[in-house]
């Protein structure tokens, strides 16, 4: 069987982990000679060197001071500073051995405290879920809304495992401090205070406006208006809904393509506007209106009626609010929502901000004593434009040819509190009648509590809250603000920001609201719905067809893009595409460079950083074969990366599953965003993508360079050195192989340095200057010694042996550690087994891949 | 069977081997009294300064102090005049996004501001920020984003105008008793962790742990905070004689409201709220507060002068000399200030650098080499006062007919630039800064 000659063949490089029974009989065989060689000599029953004695039995790693000395030594090991200069050295494959050994005992031992084998300790939540949860808890729900509430709690990320990883989490009190501030901000906009709020409305209808200004425009003699595009904007005032409001100001801002122009205007339809790539500065193209005052808090509606004029082959308009500051130069506009228009017949679109969460300069728009809310249109292009034959620089915005926005009117309201019964209830039950306030309190509160809880709430936890309450109530607050105060406490206490699993010593299953609650946050990052709740309180998800019925559901729905969003995002590094030097990607001479570069530039990256999510989301919905996520004769992409890969896509803005070209048939392999993710944007990459494959798509962890010696990255030695030019780049990384402490690590990662040679540092194909494509060479030798000459080699070997390839063992490790919430440990590999077997029955599906992890019973026991 | 390959960080978090202690917030209590804080003020004046009287003519020590610096003499000892520094990038109006960047790449389009990078007391407050209860503090004139100070990912730090909003936050005011309220909150979710610590696993307990002390910790804050609330009602500050109200667009108040930025700025260093601030007096160009001084209006004057000989435009010149003698007396109120407070066993501008001066030189046409710059204070960081400091073989510039003042001078590969200077200061501040910007070098000559 595969599996085992794979690891028959990993003798060579690793010690076989022996049985807990045998460790110490592997300590004598195979530590033991190392350190009698190598170590005793200085560090023996003789005044040992720095007090650190090698020569005893097999050591107890449960007890920390001794881990911590053997994890040291093999620290010291790996980076060649142990045995110290002028003694002789230990080969590579007795190093291997010894670290080996000791990574496996401390892991075995790290499992004993943590309570024994497939437990983990208490598992917050990541900022997404807690974010998540906030909104469901609240009956929050801004989909327009841009900008992240995750960017206020501080960054959650722990290098080299998942932010849901149990074992590595870390909570600090500024993630209290600042959570507690969310919740409490999040609480002002679903239970506005009364008085905080002033109601305003204002309706503009552009199709008159625009009829008007036309009207009077083409009225005038032709000579007078010579030079001009079309007519101003002049003083247009918008009155206030309720009577004795003040008026608003409506006002059309455009640079050189003015929203004015003739063109973009029709008496019937409306305004049409052009897409702006910034955001800063004067000449946008934009309707803007300045409310005459600053609203304090309550959640702003614009509704607007839109369609999409699409004119030409690019991408369609994207409706964008912002809010502005004084006009001038540095006039700046802050984003606070978009939504894509693809209808292009006339449309209501709803776009709603909370004023308290919009990140803007508040101070300032006070100062001003108004708010300038825009509509603009900002598509990003689906490609640069190449240069045109007969290039005139001075009429070159007729050749950028874009989707223009149809604007035909919007309105602008700000409600004042809610009217009953709100989405609030949610929050705060409506009174009955008779009831006092602390007895609707009380019941309110144990339904929310319950929901937040994630389980009925005891009552003794309820008694705590109603308590404060009440205390708030005797400080002399009102019956909103105390209720307030008590939800607050219920949003930043554990039972809220952790997973609360009781356990005894032995091991036992999950309740029926624990698996609810494990399922919810795995496949929708956030706190059990309705139907969840409801299958945790009859217990029935207990049963192994609840569990896939519900599994199923949870991924047949839209929110399931977020589970596969944060597992590839962490995954496969996606996030350090955003910060990559050198534009992504830079076709033929484009017009405009500057703008319309950087523009496309920041779209493209983002569209890279989620294709690795849609594929794998694509293959959960439709149970595709697990190895058709590196062996796949399809893409899924959307419009922007079909033009970016060269595929046709039918028109429309989503993402479609469409063939593939010849040399993207690798599937993650050979997505652009992957590779260069895993190059980091050096010329010379080979090593940073022979660590990416290494480490994330054959599951083997590599330790950093050691830090005693002087490495400098390949880029820079070639900038220091140019003789080392002339050598081929495998020339140039032979090297490694001379120095044992190198090739230690080396020897595994160097074979696969280029199996993406033909794909330069952006993941597209490698061309030279003249656009032709540039030979390659992507042989090379996977860690177990198995051989291969091209990439298609490659992938065949990584797909080999269905739900037991090389890729697909890797793949479950990583995809359980995500499902489990903690890292994995030497238990845990009985019942990867059995996954995989169940797996393999049920289809071999990445679905059902997740559905036997699901049911496994890591899962559903603590 | 082949070991599943585990983390190296994994068992080393989960064995309870602590080999990195977790960052703690901290924050300001009593500060240990052995270590005198270091202090950097940053203050920015736009639009250039009239060149023909700004720079002295001699270097060394015993330089004559030319008009504009006047006001300092009483402070002679305590600081030093630079000539000869600039950026490399030249970019006019927007010179606020320069100053402290050092952003090369920077050019001088109008309203549109290019991705920049970290400035200098940013960089600094990375470091030093988490010792005192603010990182630091970003205040202007104009303030939102006329900034100086630009973040890590090059986002403008939005400079905070409102005096009395400084004000408040400085003394911990707390109109709506919000810090009561925390801390009951804070209360009754530590005993809600209290009572679950029985039921769960003994792995568990160490995570609640690391929450209750993340509760205890916050909750230490808040009663830290509201004991500074208290100890300012014990009228430490007299809120009367502030002019908190002064309005930087009404030319009668221009004076009173940059005195009460100064005065702000002292308060929060002698209460070791901060120790990294900016202070970019007004935006650049022609609009804004504290431009028309009765004199004249700056940004004109700057540019009716035409960067001519002084004979040729001795009005003009005489309008932007006011302002510079303007700017230094507001500059010398606030230094006298630092000066006449004891800390130690010297007084409170000894641990402050303070850096003044401006983005542009020549101001007609936006020149920005031979910045007009000086460094007061700070001895007690390192620095050497008292001297006209002239780098790149910078001579005072001389009236002629063929306009040589405003060639910027050709510099070699080892000329000294103002990121040099920045750099030094983030050194003293025992923060490391190589590299920073186009720095090459410290400027030793400033530490000897």
């Amino acid at each position: 069987m595969t599996r085992s000659m794979f690891a028959a063949a990993l003798v060579i490089l690793t010690l076989v982990a022996p049985s807990r029974a045998d460790d110490r009989a592997d300590y004598d065989q195979v530590v033991k000679p190392l350190l009698v060689k190598h170590c005793v000599a200085c560090h023996g029953a003789e005044k040992p060197k720095g007090g650190v004695r090698f020569d005893g039995p097999a050591p107890d790693l449960t007890d920390p001071k001794v881990t911590e000395k053997w994890l040291l030594a093999r620290r010291m090991l790996a980076q060649g500073e142990m045995p110290p200069e002028g003694k002789p050295r230990p080969t590579a494959d007795e190093l291997l051995a010894t670290m080996s050994w000791i990574e496996d005992a401390a892991a075995r031992a790290a499992v004993v405290t943590r309570g024994g084998v497939g437990r983990r300790a208490l598992r917050r939540l990541t900022n997404r879920e807690y974010v998540a949860t906030l909104h469901d808890l609240l009956g929050l729900s801004f989909p327009h809304a841009t900008g992240d509430l995750g960017t206020r709690l501080p960054s959650d990320a722990i290098a080299n495992t998942f932010s849901n990883d149990s074992n590595s989490q870390v909570t600090q009190a500024l993630l209290l401090r600042r959570s507690l501030d969310l919740a409490e901000d999040l609480l002002a906009v679903a239970l506005p205070a009364e008085g905080t709020v002033k109601p305003f409305r204002y309706d503009v209808d552009l199709r008159s406006v625009v009829a008007e200004k036309l009207r009077a425009f083409l009225a005038m003699p032709e000579a007078n208006r010579k030079g001009q595009r079309g007519p101003g904007i002049g003083n247009v005032v918008i009155p206030a809904h309720a009577k004795g409001g003040d008026p608003a100001k409506l006002g059309v801002q455009g640079g050189p393509n003015s929203p004015l122009a003739v063109e973009h205007l029709d008496p019937v339809r409306g305004l049409m506007v052009e897409p702006n790539p910034i955001l800063i500065g004067v000449n946008r193209n934009a309707v803007t209106l300045a409310v005459p005052f600053v609203p304090e808090g309550g959640v702003l509606r614009v509704r607007v009626r839109a369609a999409a004029v699409m004119d030409h082959d690019d991408s369609a308009p994207v409706l964008r609010l912002s809010f502005g500051g004084p006009q001038g130069p540095g006039n700046v506009a802050y984003p606070v929502a978009q939504v894509t228009v693809t209808a292009t017949e006339t449309k209501e679109y709803v776009l709603e901000v909370p004023l308290v969460l919009a990140e803007c300069d508040w101070k300032s728009f006070r100062r001003e004593k108004r708010l300038l809310v825009q509509i603009d249109n900002a598509a990003a292009p689906l490609a640069p434009t190449a240069t045109p034959e007969a290039y005139d620089s001075k009429k070159r915005e007729t050749y950028l040819k874009r989707n223009r926005l149809l604007l035909e009117s919007f309105c602008l309201e700000l409600d004042a509190s809610p009217t009953w019964p709100p989405k609030s209830e949610v929050v705060l039950l409506a009174p009955r009648d008779g009831e006092d306030d602390e007895a609707r309190a009380k019941r309110a509160l144990r339904a929310f509590l319950s929901r937040a809880f994630r389980r009925p709430v005891a009552d003794r936890e309820l008694e705590a809250f109603v308590k404060l309450y009440r205390d708030q109530r005797a400080a002399g607050r009102g019956f909103l603000d105390g209720y307030k105060t008590a939800a607050a406490a219920a949003l930043v206490s554990p039972q809220v920001l952790y997973l609360i699993e009781p356990r005894a010593a032995e091991r036992q299953p999950l309740t029926a609201w624990e698996v609810a609650s494990r399922l919810s946050y795995l496949a929708w990052n956030t706190t059990p719905d309705a139907e969840l709740l409801a299958r945790g309180a009859d217990g029935s998800i207990l049963t192994d067809a609840e569990l896939t019925k519900q599994l199923r559901r949870l991924l047949a729905d839209e929110r399931a893009f977020g589970f596969t969003r944060e597992f590839t995002r962490q995954w496969l590094d996606l996030d350090v595409i955003d910060h990559l030097a050198p534009p992504v990607s830079r076709p033929a001479r484009t017009i405009d460079d500057t703008s319309e570069l950087a523009w496309y530039d920041k779209a493209i990256r983002r569209d890279l950083a989620a294709e690795p999510a849609h594929v794998l989301l694509d293959a959960l919905r439709n149970d595709r074969p697990v190895n058709s996520l590196i062996a796949a004769d399809h893409v899924v992409v959307n419009d922007r990366l079909a033009r970016y890969y060269g595929v046709a896509l039918p028109k429309g803005t989503g993402w479609r599953r469409v063939a593939a070209p010849e040399n993207r048939r690798g599937g993650l392999l050979t997505q652009a965003g992957c590779i260069a993710a895993a190059t980091h944007a050096q010329e010379r990459g080979e090593i940073k993508r022979g660590v990416y494959l290494v480490e994330r798509f054959l599951g083997i962890d590599i330790p950093s360079p050691p830090g005693n010696v002087d490495i400098k990255p390949l880029d820079v030695q070639l900038a220091e050195d140019k003789s080392l030019r002339a050598l081929t780049a495998r020339q140039h990384l032979d090297k490694h192989r001379t120095i044992a402490t190198c090739a230690v690590c080396h020897q595994r990662i160097d074979p696969l340095g280029f199996v993406w040679d033909g794909f330069d540092m952006y993941g597209q194909p490698k061309r030279d200057k003249q656009g032709k494509l540039v030979a390659f060479d992507s042989s090379g030798t996977l860690p177990d010694k198995a051989t291969f000459a091209n990439f298609s080699q490659f992938r065949k070997l990584m797909a080999q042996g269905e739900l037991e390839s090389r890729f697909a063992v890797a793949f479950s490790q990583r995809l359980y550690t995500y499902v489990l919430g903690r890292s994995l440990d030497h238990g845990d590999e009985v019942h990867l087994k059995t996954i995989r077997t169940a797996a393999a029955k049920d289809g071999g599906g990445v679905r059902a891949l997740l559905l036997a992890m699901v049911l496994s019973e890591p899962f559903r026991n603590k | 069977m082949t070991p599943i390959p585990i983390s190296r960080r994994n068992f080393l978090r989960a064995s309870g081997v602590c080999l990195a202690l977790p960052w703690l917030e901290t924050f300001a209590g009593a500060a240990p009294a052995s270590k005198t804080p270091k202090r950097a003020v940053f203050v920015f004046v736009p639009n250039g300064v009239n060149m023909w009287e700004w720079h002295p003519a001699t270097t060394g020590k015993d330089y004559e102090l030319t008009p504009p610096l006047k006001n300092l003499a009483d402070l002679r000892r305590r600081f030093t005049v630079f000539s000869g520094l600039q950026h490399k990038a030249n970019p006019g109006h927007g010179e606020l996004a320069v100053w402290l960047t050092a952003n090369a790449n920077y050019t001088a389009g109008k309203g549109a501001v290019t991705q920049s990078t970290i400035s200098i007391d940013q960089h600094i407050a990375e470091t030093i920020g988490r010792q005192t209860r603010w990182p630091s503090l970003v205040v202007g004139a104009t303030g939102g984003r006329r900034t100086i100070s630009f973040d890590r990912h090059g986002d403008p730090v939005l400079a905070d105008f409102d005096l009395k909003n400084i004000f408040d936050e400085l003394v911990g005011a707390d109109p709506h008793g919000r810090l009561k309220h925390r801390a009951s909150v804070l209360d009754l979710v530590s005993s809600q962790a209290a009572d679950l610590r029985g039921k769960l696993g003994k792995g568990d307990e160490r995570k609640l742990d690391e929450y209750l002390d993340s509760v205890r910790a916050v909750e230490k804050r808040v009663q830290a905070d509201i004991a500074w609330q208290k100890a300012f009602q014990s009228d430490r500050i007299d809120e009367a004689r502030l002019s908190l109200k002064a309005d930087p667009f009404r030319p009668a108040d221009y004076a009173e409201y940059i005195d009460t930025m100064f005065e702000l700025i002292y308060l929060a260093l002698q209460t070791d709220s901060t120790r990294v601030v900016t202070f970019a007096t007004t935006e650049s160009e022609g609009g804004g507060p504290i431009k028309n001084l009765p004199c004249g209006h700056w940004h004109n004057a700057g540019h009716n002068t035409e960067d001519a000989p002084p004979e040729r435009k001795p009005k003009d010149y005489a309008i932007l000399s006011e302002y510079d003698v303007w700017w230094t007396a507001r500059l010398a109120k606030f230094l006298d200030r630092l000066q006449r407070t004891t800390e130690g066993g010297h007084d409170l501008l000894h641990h402050t650098a303070v850096l003044y001066g401006s983005g542009m030189s020549w101001p007609a046409s936006h020149r920005a080499h031979n910045l007009p710059l000086l460094l007061a204070g700070g001895e007690g960081l390192g620095f050497a006062q008292g001297r006209h400091l002239a780098f790149n073989g910078q001579k005072k510039d001389v009236p002629n007919d063929k306009r040589l003042h405003l060639a910027a001078p050709r510099l070699g590969t080892d000329a000294v630039t103002m990121s040099d200077l920045l750099r030094t200061i983030s050194e003293r501040m025992d923060v490391p800064a190589t590299g920073f910007g186009e720095s090459r070098r410290t400027l030793a000559e400033l530490t000897t």
